[in-house]
């Protein structure tokens, strides 16, 4: 990782889990490691998605339109650690026709939590339940999010139990916005 | 502490199969949280409140054994006796043989959960001593022969009815499952029972160092006659529990009960300093202190956990816990449940091996440290106990899969993970699969698993590279 990314002026990553990761990669190494400084360098340049956007970019009004009931999974990583919150809703809420609903208990972990899925199978899908009952709750037609893994996840779980509302990443919705083509 | 049977997987497997159990806890916790949000969000001094008492408690386990010695110290001139307990056994020890000495046979408790660490009442039984919770909850689950499954709510499980059923085979009357009867009831038994009593036992919420104080937060009342109506009091205390003076204890009168039910102050602020003195009306006749180690010292050796120690049972970790909230406070097994216990238990119990894999039942959303009104990093120190755990026993298997894993991922071609997903979702082949990865089977149990893409992104990626390249 040190040594890919080494020539790149900014690594931009679609989840907040895999930004706060890098971004903590110094304690993960120890500050006396031999690689520590590298380990930071790479922490200081590494922004989740819509981080980069609106505050590397500078830009927060985004094209096209998405006319469509919109829910927003804020995920525990990128909120808690990375420290991502208004970055998305800033951009969902530029888009034209957007309507944002908020989600009930938006702060309560999915159930994901990587291996924790698969040990503990009952619990992650007893958790991800609550979730979708809030995700209906809303009556949106999408849901998006900025952790893939925590869209994995509850795309799972909404598509097994029946009709539910699409799960597009931020970054599938603001290119079906600008593009007018669905990506899924 | 309670020696679990069988392993956190399986209880919280059955605790999430129990509706009713999940409802009952649901609502409470929700009910908790959104008590301490609203004080919270109400009252602007709350972050320096809460910067406050992270510094008293990370000032008084830094300076915990000078603490300790100055409270002793202090105990002494008020007249109060003070105790040492290394271990379980030996705290149970010393409390049966005092109450040996003074003879008492009946005793009333008030809420400690350090009691529950040592297994008190139980040892106190066996020596045929009479003993009563009187906290409402603590006497519920003591009826029901059960362990409490919240720090501050000891019987969250229980609903209203299990209640009555509980009362009346204890008192073999007719009661009615109203709430408001039933605590009425118990207000009348257990008053019974307090003017029966030898001895009063209680926990302490605080110590004060400078003073020789033991100070408890309750809202029942009871505590207080636990502590003043029996000739003999005995409190117990965790080492930990000291802080540096009054002042420190004004912090933590402020932010404990914020944290725990939102209130700005809990009903009864008790402050005992020494037993009856001479001329004075009220108060025992004889106090004495119990400071119980069991596993404390070891873990304020240990660098990377002795921030734990800030701990003050506030239990607001509980009541944001996502795993908590679906499994409840039994299935983890030990005296403190939530993050809070799946990072205690393991450090107080090394020997106990099923209390590692606590480490294990969370998914790090990081709730329970972002809670914490001490500021103890609760998710990372579960991380820090996966990584010693590994390094003690390495889980060779996972090892083995996380290579294969990272190799697949190294060398894959543009095609091979989209044909194992087509492969994993139909037909004879996704049999098969999933009976020779049970994390898939694990996964599609509840879940679809994503549909495959016409192309991986590192298909794609030397072309956007190539586009993006061109726009510049």
């Amino acid at each position: 990782m040190l040594r890919v990314f080494e020539p790149y002026d900014a690594v931009v990553t679609p989840s907040g889990s895999c930004a706060a990761m890098v971004q903590h990669y110094e304690t993960v190494f120890g500050t006396a490691h031999s690689l520590a400084a590298q380990a930071r360098a790479l922490a200081a340049k590494t922004h989740e998605f819509s981080a980069f956007i609106v505050n590397q970019l500078g830009v927060t009004k985004m094209p096209g339109r998405f006319p469509q009931r919109v829910t927003w999974h804020a995920a525990c990583h990128g909120t808690r650690l990375a420290q991502v919150r208004n970055e998305p809703l800033q951009l969902l809420s530029s888009i034209e026709g957007l309507e944002l609903v908020p989600l009930p208990r938006v702060e309560d972990c999915c159930g994901f939590g990587g291996a924790f899925c698969v040990k503990f199978p009952e619990i992650s899908s007893a958790m991800g339940a609550e979730k979708c009952a809030h995700v209906h709750s809303t009556r949106a037609t999408v849901l998006a999010g900025n952790d893939a893994g925590c869209l994995l996840h509850l795309q799972g779980l909404l598509a097994r139990a029946g009709p539910a509302p699409r799960v597009l990443h931020l970054a599938e919705l603001l290119d079906e916005a600008a593009t007018g083509r669905p990506t899924c | 502490m309670l020696s679990p049977q069988g392993h956190f997987a399986e209880r919280a497997k059955e605790a999430v199969a129990d509706a009713h159990l999940r409802a009952a806890v649901r609502r409470t916790v929700d009910r908790l949280r959104d008590l301490r949000r609203t004080t919270e969000a109400n009252d602007s001094a709350m972050p320096l409140r809460r910067e406050k008492a992270r510094l008293v408690r990370e000032h008084s386990v830094a300076a915990l054994p000078h603490l300790l010695e100055q409270f002793t110290q202090a105990c002494r001139r008020n007249g109060t006796v003070v105790h040492r307990a290394a271990d379980a056994a030996e705290a149970c020890g010393i409390a049966l043989s005092l109450l040996r000495t003074h003879a008492a046979r009946r005793v009333v408790k008030s809420k400690s959960m350090v009691t529950e660490e040592i297994g008190l009442n139980e040892a106190l039984e066996r020596d045929g001593i009479e003993v009563t919770e009187t906290d409402l909850g603590e006497w519920i689950i003591q009826l029901a022969g059960e362990r409490p499954s919240h720090i501050i709510l000891p019987a969250i499980h229980k609903t209203r009815h299990d209640v009555q059923r509980l009362f009346e085979r204890e008192s073999g009357t007719t009661l009615s499952p109203d709430t408001a009867r039933l605590c009425a009831h118990a207000r009348i038994r257990l008053r019974e029972k307090f003017l029966q009593a030898d001895a009063g036992i209680s926990g302490a919420n605080f110590a004060v160092a400078s003073t020789g104080s033991i100070a408890l937060f309750t809202n029942e009342g009871n505590g207080r006659l636990v502590t003043t109506l029996p000739r003999v009091h005995i409190a117990f205390m965790g080492m930990e529990r000291v802080v540096a003076d009054l002042d420190a204890l004004a912090s933590m009168a402020e932010v404990l009960p914020r944290s725990a039910t939102g209130q700005k102050l809990t009903s009864y602020c008790t402050v005992i300093t020494g037993p009856r003195g001479p001329g004075e009306l009220d108060g025992p006749e004889h106090l004495h202190v119990i400071i119980v180690d069991n596993g404390r010292s070891a873990v304020w050796r240990d660098p990377e956990f002795r921030d734990v120690l800030r701990c003050i049972r506030c239990a607001a970790c509980l009541n944001v816990c996502p795993v908590y909230a679906q499994v409840g406070g039994h299935s983890y097994g030990g005296t403190y449940p939530g993050p809070i216990g799946a990072v205690l238990t393991p450090l107080l119990r090394p020997e106990q091996r099923s209390a590692t894999e606590l480490a294990e039942a969370s998914t790090l959303c990081a709730a329970c440290t972002e809670a914490c009104p001490v500021g103890i990093p609760l998710h990372d120190m579960l991380v820090r106990l996966r990584r010693r755990e590994q390094a003690l026993h390495p889980h060779r298997v996972q090892r083995l899969m996380l290579r294969v894993a990272m190799r697949f991922a190294r060398s894959a071609k543009a095609g091979a993970l989209p044909a194992l997903l087509r492969a994993a979702s139909h037909g004879g082949t996704a049999i098969v699969l999933r009976k020779l990865v049970p994390a898939l089977d694990h996964w599609q149990r509840t879940r679809a698993l994503p549909p495959a893409p016409a192309q991986t992104f590192r298909a794609l990626w030397p072309q956007l590279a190539q586009e993006a390249m061109n726009e510049h």
